[in-house]
């Protein structure tokens, strides 16, 4: 019998950005049962703390390259992992902030809520890092059940219980595909390492390709494409906004991770590529289309955001098809850059809807916003630059995602399939002028008495957050060679030059 | 005689077929039953003719964790609430029957019907492998949760921590914090008031 | 040595900060903030062209490189932010913040009362920054984008005061007519990245000099017609024919836009681009002559309507048109560096001029006809003075500034031997711009400063020289119109690394030329003060006598009218046909679009039921589709 293989400090070092960020979620949720009237905005500044941890961890990581294996393989720590964990802590410290003004005006502000974050983000950056089926599929996990929960946490609302009742069942029943299809795969190769699973193509095929097919359906209903879209726009509705702005960005970007680095890593042989990128580029078409043409006829802002990043999901796609297509490290950069830009723009225009919600009511429908130009000009002024980059406007950051994203497409040969993505960013034009239009060029209907715009979800921590993204989705726009060159390192560790 | 001995034989296949048909009934029943009394208990009979391929398998830990575990506490768990919420029929509802409904079922077949050729090829490639006889017992299962597999085990004891969480904030009543339960405060508030008694006259 | 990249940025921080916080603070604070900045430019590019005198021995360290950031890279297309810092650059940096601050300060005086003072310098200093982009910019793509910007502001400025339709449609014009200009210059840098794959000055000028000895006719066929598109667009930005219309209409700016973007600065743009690119011209004998024709006939031309004009600013507008005809006169006959030191004097003597003729202005509360100017030289003396000196110096009198540039643009055009223009034709055309300069500059010169006041009473009354934020830029810029021609050998050796030295005329002809162009200077400005002094009849006379020809010059010979009834009338034709069809065809397919998708969108939203169930059916077919798709019903065989 050999003996235990011994798991040392190291390892635990290793999983350091998400070790950390539990470890802090059980903190909180000790410090609310013995300080419970003390722990909450406590709570608020230790995850901040946690998360600029995580970040700062995987930023110098990142930069210094590290590239290694913790848990006998379970997880890799190489450059790609490291940028996931640096998108994802910045998008959940975005959501954060803008979160306890908004709790505390619904009358939730409970410690649990920044457990649930932490615990949910130490999921996701162990589901970046996985290597192996089952991690994988154990952090995915981690990162959807307290996302169920936080979509109710407004609990006397019935809209948000009944989104989230219906995104857990239709999460459960993902699920349910995705453990097939682990199950199928690891039969096929007598294996879960990602490594592994191509030999599982050359001795049993039909395992292996049924696996394939459900655990990308996993994966794709997690980032919403079109037809595992249904539950966004209704989770993204009735979820309280910061927890849309988390849904819409961190858990949005994280299952891409996973998502990339099977489809390169495990089904990047050429035949398993022949199956697969045909239907991606299918549904990469589906969404933008659906994503879009639906987002025209929204009047809730929310609801349109919702479509609007299932749109978004479907340029990502495009992107992940090209950099698969061309095998090259530079066009899966862009990619990362999109995601790192995206979690910007997206987190700012909620930011906006947060900063205008009232005691009970949220200022969602966009005719809400007519006369904001007029009232309000700092707030309108940030809403439009959001709005304009998520347009697609020069020269903000939004414009060279797409720019990039494109480009590489056009250079893969996948002209047909970005001509299909112009025309629908130029149809989403339509939607997103919408807001401005509302904002700047509408007259109210009743121009004796124009809607007063209180600030009642202003908080710090709010204000920082819209500064922040909308000097950054401007400045990553005009000097977008930081984040590019680092995107390039990263996705280098997982596309090797030829 | 000679049937009796290809029974025997045959006997792991028959037994086989036997289970892996009873849980299928099972699972189709937790599905179609309006009660949920009945929904649960149909739940059992799957787990346990689950439990009993394990044992053909000769993973017999698994096997017995499989029972404790699921027949035992989980499905217990659910009757008990069941039993507390106390429906009645009215409450359930009855069963409509709509096209849509058919389609759906359709649709459902189709899709299993799909999986069938994928999975007709799988037993070539794994049946050949020779077994190793310590396999599913509970030492090589405890080797592996511990050595191969620890990250996950311990990560399933974050996600089993989160989802308590989430019940609780989802189901208790009211959880704005009530001062007298805290132990530090009252210990805080109990200095203060000696002290406070000592400073009056 | 400091980094390049500060020279534009302190602008652009001084007119955020303006922009920002700009209502919290005075008036003297945004001016202060304005003109420092600008003055902060300009001690950067100062102390960055010491440096670079000091190391003009070593080759290498004649250039200072800022590669800023990439900003564009997709594959073979790289648009780097590189600014570079050689002479040439040098030259058109300290002549933009140079003569820009002094226009700062002047404008401090000029716009005291003005409601849109901060408006007005956060535009200036805007323009300054994508000014210096322009000429500061190593990668064509990144001067186009200055280019732009110094077009934006152009059009801001020149409607500054855009209540008054006049002005604001004076700003549509200069916008227009530069668009179809920059088509041209567009489409010339498109081919350019076709041919070349670059867009990199520097990596340009190596290519070319490594492959000009292999060239072919197809080769100089593609090289003309890069140089002609990218001539368009210079004949936009810096008002040749035939889009010099666009001029005379922006002098409806105030009168310190004029003297910076439509003097100094902006409309040189045109010939700084030519001289940077003079690489890709020599390339092309073409298209060399068609600059040095189209320049020299400019030149006379706009002299010619000069002479006619009343308004004192539209004088002066014709005059700076026509002075770059001389610009491109000089470029096109390759003698760059006079080119470009006729561009500098041009840049002190014009600024000088419109600044005074501001001064003027102000003064006479708002008139700008001469004549019902006259006898200033008693109320103003420093305006006056200073104003002497520019008439002496775009006269071109020894030894102000503009004597010494026009005199070698002349010897360089008399001594032009291309096979496709005479050189003696040019020099003629030239010597006629010159007289003729001489003698509407004397006309406005006497009109204005001498012999009796012809304003109303009340005007008069209010005559007052001008505050000394506004006189002493005059004096300055008169000092330097005055005395900048000595410093032409220095300026020759300057520019030297990027244009060789020119070659060395023979003695006799270069004196023979000085003393023809003295003799055009100085005849034309006799004649005038003898003809407007003592002869005030003589014009009368010549008028009625020949009364089509001077009403032709009067009315800058129709053209703007022949560009309304043509251009402008097939357009509008155009825009009516266009509209018919944009109002019945094309909206109705927009709304049929429009509609059809938010029928498509509607419909699609009918899916979303919020039923559960419905969704797992969708979930479930997707599954189905994608099962068929990705192998799993027929997987592919084992390899």
């Amino acid at each position: 019998m050999e003996s235990l293989i011994p798991v040392g400090l190291t390892d635990l070092q290793g999983v350091y950005p998400a070790l950390n960020l539990a470890v802090a979620g059980i903190v909180i949720l000790l410090l609310d049962a013995f300080f419970p009237m003390r722990s909450k905005l406590l709570s608020a500044w230790i995850t901040l703390i946690a998360l600029h941890l995580s970040f700062t961890c995987g930023l110098h990581r990142l930069t210094s390259g590290m590239d290694e294996t913790f848990f006998h393989g379970a997880v890799r720590m190489d450059p790609f992992t490291h940028a996931f964990t640096v998108i994802i802590c910045l998008a959940s410290t975005l959501a954060v902030l803008s979160a306890p003004k908004y709790l505390r005006l619904r009358d939730c502000h409970y410690a649990e809520y920044y457990a649930l974050i932490l615990f949910s983000v130490s999921g996701m950056l162990l589901f970046s890092a996985a290597e192996e089926l089952i991690m994988l599929f154990l952090a995915l996990e981690t990162m959807s059940i307290p996302v169920y929960c936080l979509v109710a946490f407004t609990r006397d609302n019935e809209y948000s219980t009944e989104a989230s009742m219906k995104y857990f069942v239709m999460g459960a029943f993902a699920t349910g595909f995705m453990v097939y299809g682990v199950a199928l795969l690891y039969g096929s190769a007598g294996s879960g390492y990602f490594a592994d699973l191509p030999r599982g193509a050359a001795s049993s095929p039909g395992l292996f390709y049924s696996g394939m097919t459900l655990v990308l359906i996993g994966f794709l209903f997690k980032i919403a494409a079109v037809p595992f879209n249904m539950w966004t726009p209704d989770a993204y509705e009735g979820a309280p906004t910061p927890v849309t702005t988390f849904m819409a960005e961190a858990v949005k970007a994280a299952p891409f991770s996973g998502m990339i680095k099977l489809l390169i890593v495990a089904f990047g042989f050429s035949q398993a590529v022949h199956l697969w990128m045909p239907a991606f580029i299918g549904i990469a078409i589906l969404t933008m289309v659906v994503g879009n043409m639906v987002a025209l006829v929204q009047t809730d802002m929310k609801r349109m955001l919702g479509y609007s990043s299932i749109a978004h999901s479907g340029y990502i796609l495009v992107g992940i098809v090209a950099s698969v297509k061309l095998n090259s490290s530079e066009a899966l950069a862009s990619v990362l850059y999109y995601l790192f830009i995206y979690v910007l723009m997206n987190a700012g225009a909620f930011g906006i809807l947060i900063l205008f919600s009232h005691k009970n009511k949220d200022t969602n429908a966009i005719d809400d916003l007519v006369g904001l130009g007029r009232e309000r000009p700092w707030a309108a002024a940030f809403m439009g630059i959001y709005t304009l980059s998520l347009t697609g406007i020069p020269p903000l950051g939004g414009f060279f995602g797409k720019f990039y994203i494109f480009s590489y497409a056009i250079k893969a040969g996948l002209t047909p399939l970005v001509i299909v993505a112009i025309l629908t960013s130029v149809m989403s034009a339509f939607y997103y002028l919408k807001i401005i239009v509302a904002m700047y060029f509408r007259e109210p209907s009743d121009p004796q008495h124009p809607a007063a715009f209180s600030y009642e979800g202003y908080s710090v921590f709010l204000i920082a957050m819209l500064c922040f993204t909308a000097f950054g989705v401007i400045y990553f726009g005009i000097f977008p060679k930081t984040p590019l060159t680092l995107a390039r390192l990263a996705a280098a560790s997982l596309i090797p030059a030829p | 005689m000679i049937i009796l001995q290809t029974l025997s034989a045959r006997l792991p296949d028959i037994l086989f077929y036997l289970f892996a048909g009873l849980s299928l009934i099972g699972a189709v029943q937790v599905l179609c039953r309006r009660n949920p009394m009945n929904a649960a208990v149909s739940m059992v009979v799957t787990v346990l003719s689950i439990a009993v391929l394990y044992i053909l398998l000769s993973a017999y830990f698994i096997a017995a964790a499989q029972m404790i575990v699921y027949a035992g506490a989980i499905v217990v768990l659910f009757i008990f609430v069941i039993m507390l919420l106390n429906l009645s029929a009215k409450e359930i509802g009855r069963r409509r029957y709509t096209l849509f409904k058919a389609f759906a079922a359709f649709v459902a077949a189709a899709v299993g019907v799909s999986l069938l050729p994928g999975v007709r090829g799988a037993p070539r490639a794994i049946s050949e492998q020779p077994i190793d006889p310590s396999f599913g017992s509970a030492k090589t299962v405890g080797r592996l949760l511990f050595g191969e597999f620890l990250l996950p085990f311990e990560l399933t004891s974050i996600l089993i921590l989160a989802a308590m969480v989430a019940g609780v904030v989802l189901a208790k009543r009211d959880i704005t914090p009530n001062r007298t339960f805290s132990p530090v405060d009252a210990i805080l508030d109990l200095l203060l008031k000696s002290d406070r008694k000592d400073k009056s006259p | 040595m400091i980094l390049l990249r500060y020279i534009i940025l302190a602008p652009i921080a001084a007119l955020l900060l303006n922009l920002l916080f700009g209502r919290f603070w005075s008036k003297t604070t945004t001016a202060f903030l304005a003109c420092g900045a600008v003055f902060v430019s300009f001690a950067a590019a100062a102390n960055n062209c010491v440096y670079m005198i000091r190391k003009l021995a070593v080759p290498e360290m004649q250039t200072i490189f800022d590669p800023v950031f990439s900003w564009i890279s997709v594959g073979r297309v790289q648009v780097p932010v590189d600014l570079v810092f050689d002479p040439l650059s040098c030259v058109m940096c300290l002549i933009i913040t140079g003569v820009g601050f002094l226009i700062h300060v002047y404008s401090v005086g000029y716009m005291s009362h003005d409601p849109g003072f901060r408006r007005f310098f956060i535009y200036l200093n805007l323009f300054i920054a994508f000014m210096l982009i322009l000429v500061l910019a190593d990668n064509l793509a990144l001067l186009f984008v200055g280019w732009e910007g110094v077009g934006l502001c152009s059009y801001l400025l020149i409607g500054f005061w855009h209540t008054d339709m006049k002005n604001a449609s004076a700003g549509k014009k200069a916008f227009v007519v530069n668009r179809v200009g920059d088509l041209g210059f567009l489409l010339g840098m498109l081919l350019i990245l076709a041919v070349f794959g670059t867009l990199s000055v520097t990596d340009l000028r190596e290519l070319i000099s490594t492959a000009a000895s292999a060239m072919t006719p197809a080769s100089t066929a593609v090289a003309t017609t890069i140089c002609l598109l990218l001539f368009v667009g210079a004949t936009g930005k810096s008002a040749q024919i035939p889009l010099y219309v666009w001029l005379p209409d922006a002098m409806a700016g105030p009168t310190p836009v004029s003297a910076l973007i439509h003097a100094a600065t902006m409309v040189t743009a045109g010939v700084y681009m030519i001289a940077r690119l003079h690489f890709l011209y020599a390339l092309s004998p073409v298209a060399s002559a068609v600059v040095a024709a189209i320049g020299a006939a400019t030149a006379l031309f706009a002299a010619v309507i000069g002479l006619a004009q009343n308004d004192i600013k539209k004088v002066l507008a014709y005059s700076t048109i026509s002075q770059l005809g001389y610009m491109f006169l000089a470029v096109g006959v390759g003698a760059y560096t006079f080119g470009i030191f006729h561009l500098t004097t041009h840049a002190f003597f014009k600024a000088l001029l419109f600044l005074g003729s501001g001064s003027v202005i102000h003064a006479m509360s708002g008139e700008q006809d001469m004549q019902r100017m006259g006898g200033l030289r008693r109320y103003m003396p420093v305006t006056y003075w200073t104003f002497l000196v520019g008439t002496l110096a775009i006269a071109g009198i020894w030894p102000l500034s503009g004597f010494f540039s026009k005199d070698e643009i002349l010897l360089s055009a008399r001594l032009a031997s291309t096979p496709v223009l005479s050189g003696a034709a040019l020099f003629a055309i030239g010597l006629c711009a010159a007289f003729l300069t001489a003698f509407y500059m004397g006309r406005l010169f006497t009109l204005t400063f001498f012999g009796n006041s012809r304003a109303s009473e009340e005007t008069k009354h209010h005559i007052h020289e001008s505050p000394w934020t506004m006189g002493g830029p005059l004096i300055l810029l008169a000092v330097l119109a005055a005395g900048a021609g000595f410093g032409l050998r220095q300026f020759e050796n300057f520019l030297s690394p990027i244009f060789g030295h020119p070659e060395e005329a023979p003695h006799e002809i270069k004196l023979a030329i000085m003393a023809v162009s003295l003799l055009a200077g100085i005849t034309g400005l006799a004649l005038s003060l003898y003809v407007y002094l003592r002869r005030p009849d003589i014009p009368r006379k010549i008028s009625t006598s020949a009364s089509l020809l001077c009403d032709c010059i009067a009315n800058k010979f129709y053209i703007d009218e022949l560009y309304e009834k043509t251009v402008v009338r097939l357009v509008y034709i155009a825009g009516i046909v266009s509209h018919a069809f944009d109002k019945h065809v094309v909206d109705r397919a927009v709304n049929w679009t429009g509609g059809g998708l938010r029928f498509g969108g509607f419909m699609l939203s009918f899916f979303q039921s919020g039923n559960v169930g419905t969704y797992a059916v969708w979930f479930l077919i997707g599954v189905l589709a994608l099962l068929h798709a990705m192998g799993g019903v027929h997987p592919p065989p084992a390899p």
